[in-house]
């Protein structure tokens, strides 16, 4: 499916020519971007690395997840707010470069991944992990730990391409 | 959802994301070494076909 079109209209748009205009607030917004992916990534390890037991053994994993929770999605509204603003200013290199679709394709990916099942497999997390009481139904600990590794994987990847989109 | 088919979806995305994770960073990491071969080489390397 041809997208072009989606940046053409974006490089046209009146977002682009004001940020175009005001370099030095692109780097302002860079960096709430960059804060952003970095909030949003620290939370998602808080999550997933008590999941795996690495990290905050003695807290109940629930505390974390339900603390985590209002940041991580504070951090996504305020990168994708940040990550269209960006885009505005380079719109026609990025409707070429291969590792901003891999980077859309890793966000689209993490985001329905959290909602759907890391969500839901970590709500019911057995009691080894959740230290919060027994459970009449828990989701097996290596279920666990494996959606813990992919969400990680995921993320990693949002980062990584997004950094190497600077580079390409 | 049951927790039981909960548990096997879970699961099953969890492999395919982590197999694929390693698939695409594998290819990645060869297209890089590639890349530097490439670079450092006064000969065109065989890899450089497959880019």
């Amino acid at each position: 499916m041809d997208v072009v079109f989606i940046f053409q209209w974006l490089d046209t748009s009146a977002l682009a020519d004001f940020t175009k205009t005001w370099a030095g607030l692109f780097a302002m917004v860079q960096t709430v971007h960059i804060l952003s992916m970095v909030m949003l990534c620290g939370m998602m390890m808080l999550g997933d690395l008590r999941m795996l037991n690495v990290v905050l053994k003695g807290v109940p994993s629930e505390a974390i997840i339900a603390n985590t929770k209002k940041w991580i999605y504070l951090a996504l509204v305020l990168i994708i707010l940040s990550g269209i603003y960006e885009a505005s200013a380079i719109a026609m290199k990025l409707a070429y470069n291969t590792f901003f679709f891999a980077k859309m394709a890793g966000l689209s990916m993490g985001i329905i991944f959290m909602l759907s099942l890391r969500n839901a497999v970590y709500l019911r997390a057995p009691e080894q992990i959740g230290a919060n009481g027994e459970r009449a139904e828990s989701v097996p600990v290596w279920v666990v730990k494996l959606v813990a590794l992919a969400n990680l994987l995921i993320w990693f990847s949002v980062a990584a391409t997004g950094r190497w989109i600077g580079f390409s | 959802m049951t927790t039981n088919t909960l548990s096997k979806v879970a699961a099953i995305f969890s492999i395919a994301i982590i197999v694929g994770w390693g698939f695409y960073w594998s290819v990645q990491v060869r297209d890089t070494m590639c890349l530097l071969e490439m670079a450092t080489s006064e000969e065109m390397p065989e890899c450089a076909d497959t880019l």
